[in-house]
């Protein structure tokens, strides 16, 4: 199955590499950016945020397809203007959130689909959109999420502590100052950008689980919040391998057991959470 | 010095009145508490004072500024419910990680794990500074947000029902470091605990609405009586305690 961000011949590619190499690196690098990503998200409860954002961008891909520019630049721009727009009403009319979450999601469903039925000369594939396959990722997708995890790790480490404390604790960081609304939004744009570069792997249905689960199965298992970090982008990795693996010696697809495993580690953190307490 | 002052303050939300010509004045060594019903705006009060929304109408200067710069020269302690009770973090850290207002800077010092420490031990709570906030008792954690509240040595402390998840025993050793802490702080506590207002506080002030407030006299049980618009039971401060008799609002 192909997709339509820059589709190019990712079976060739597999063909002619060792045959593992592009999702062993696709695997490790979406396992640090959604290790390192999902901790905020689960921490400020924006997972809804993320799915959105998800499905914005299907919308983004169909404007893209339609106007005949790169889908990842349609797919981005969707998702970070939403993204946007969500912070935006959180901030300022926080009673309304839920109602614009709903809409950008179903429009984004909605203009993609509105959009790709008027676009010519191209026959795209709708289930690998929404489901993905870690399998078929190209050399550009894997250079634009090495830029990515090495900018978001930098940012992450560079501002550690100021990132903790407005993450923990909003209201006291605001009152001593801190820049909160600015860490928010850049926050938000980093969600956007990575669940976008994502969606290649596992699919815009399914960047959720790769989002939350490495992310809210860590927050049980450490009291540290850098450890937690650290954890998530473990859980990642080990599913997105398992997936992997599964898929070359069951030959079943990857996308559901690399959910399957990551429920699995959420469900056991759970038991290990209970036990300890 | 004074240390806040408002002014003639109103509030108005979608044309209800939750603050109405509200003024204050607190200085010095003054240690102020605020009771009052649920609704009669005591959080509204402490937003304004620390600038998370503005007054519809009147004035308020912190530390002798706006509120969103005096803010961050004052000692502050929120509700216990404003914060992820789950998020992990020792409790050495939570103290720390308040070195870094005004600044954007990503690390903290071994300086400034050395301030937290010191403060940790002002509240009776350095030996609890490796454990996670989230395995402390109510009493141990509101020490613990305490000392948070102090480490960059503010003049004025501001606390939002502090002792809210606190048990008696909590309580009263809270109160006790307050006590000692108003020898070289003034302190605004809002607060449901009518008993520990006498004893401890040197001005209370009832809010519902309006401010029923006398300056550094005691409060009368009749403004009380007014603000709460029911019977009320209070012990009045002063040496001895004095308690109020029970009346009965239809009379």
């Amino acid at each position: 199955m192909g997709i339509p961000i820059e589709f190019s011949p990712g079976m060739i590619t597999l063909l002619n590499d060792p045959l593992l190499t592009y999702p062993l690196a696709a695997a490790l690098l979406s396992g640090i950016a959604c290790g390192v990503v999902g901790i905020f998200v689960v921490v400020k409860r924006i997972s809804n945020i993320t799915g959105s954002i998800a499905h914005s961008a299907f919308g983004g891909i169909g404007v893209a397809q339609y106007l005949g520019i790169p889908s990842i630049v349609g797919a981005l721009v969707a998702g970070w203007v939403s993204g946007i727009a969500m912070a935006l009403v959180r901030r300022h009319f926080k009673q309304n959130e839920d109602i614009l979450i709903g809409m950008i999601w179903v429009m984004g469903m909605a203009l993609g689909l509105l959009m790709l039925h008027f676009s010519t000369g191209y026959t795209s594939d709708l289930f690998g959109l929404l489901f993905g396959n870690i399998l078929l990722i190209t050399k550009a997708d894997i250079i634009r999420l090495f830029i990515w995890d090495i900018a978001i790790v930098g940012g992450l480490i560079a501002f550690f502590r100021m990132l903790q404390a407005v993450v923990f604790d909003e209201l006291f960081a605001t009152v001593t100052n801190l820049p909160v609304a600015t860490i928010n939004y850049v926050l938000i744009s980093v969600v956007a950008i990575s669940t976008i570069l994502l969606i290649k792997a596992v699919g815009m249905i399914l960047v959720i689980a790769l989002i939350t689960l490495p992310a809210a199965t860590a927050m049980n298992l450490s009291n540290r919040f850098g450890l937690a970090i650290v954890i998530s982008i473990g859980v990642g990795i080990v599913a997105n391998l398992a997936g992997i693996f599964a898929s070359f010696a069951f030959d079943l697809p990857v996308a559901p057991i690399i959910v399957l495993v990551l429920m699995g580690f959420y469900v056991g953190s759970i038991g290990v959470n209970r036990l300890r307490s | 010095m004074e240390l806040l002052r408002l002014e003639s303050v109103d509030y108005t939300i979608s044309g209800e009145t939750i603050l109405d010509n509200v003024s204050l004045s607190i200085g010095g060594k003054d240690f102020l508490s605020i009771i009052g019903p649920n609704g009669g705006g005591k959080s509204t009060l402490l937003q304004l004072i620390v600038g998370l929304i503005s007054p519809s109408r009147g004035t308020i200067s912190l530390m002798g500024e706006a509120p969103k710069v005096g803010r961050s020269k004052i000692g502050y302690l929120p509700q216990y419910t404003e914060f992820d009770r789950a998020f992990p973090i020792s409790v050495e850290e939570t103290v720390a990680l308040a070195t870094l207002q005004n600044r954007w800077r990503g690390f903290l010092s071994k300086g400034d794990f050395d301030r937290a420490h010191h403060w940790l031990g002002q509240v009776g709570a350095v030996h609890l500074a490796k454990r996670n906030l989230r395995h402390l008792s109510g009493g141990e954690r509101q020490r613990v947000l305490l000392a948070r509240a102090l480490i960059n040595e503010p003049q004025l402390l501001i606390l939002d029902e502090p002792t809210a998840a606190v048990d008696t025993e909590g309580e009263k050793q809270f109160y006790d470091i307050l006590g000692e802490l108003n020898h070289t702080m003034a302190i605004i506590m809002v607060t449901h605990d009518l008993t520990a207002v006498s004893a401890i506080s040197r001005s209370v002030a009832c809010l519902n609405k309006r401010l029923y407030y006398h300056g550094d006299a005691h409060l009368e049980h009749a403004d009380i009586a007014e603000a709460y618009q029911c019977p009320v039971d209070l012990i009045a401060h002063g040496h001895p305690h004095r308690i109020f008799p029970r009346h009965d609002h239809a009379s």
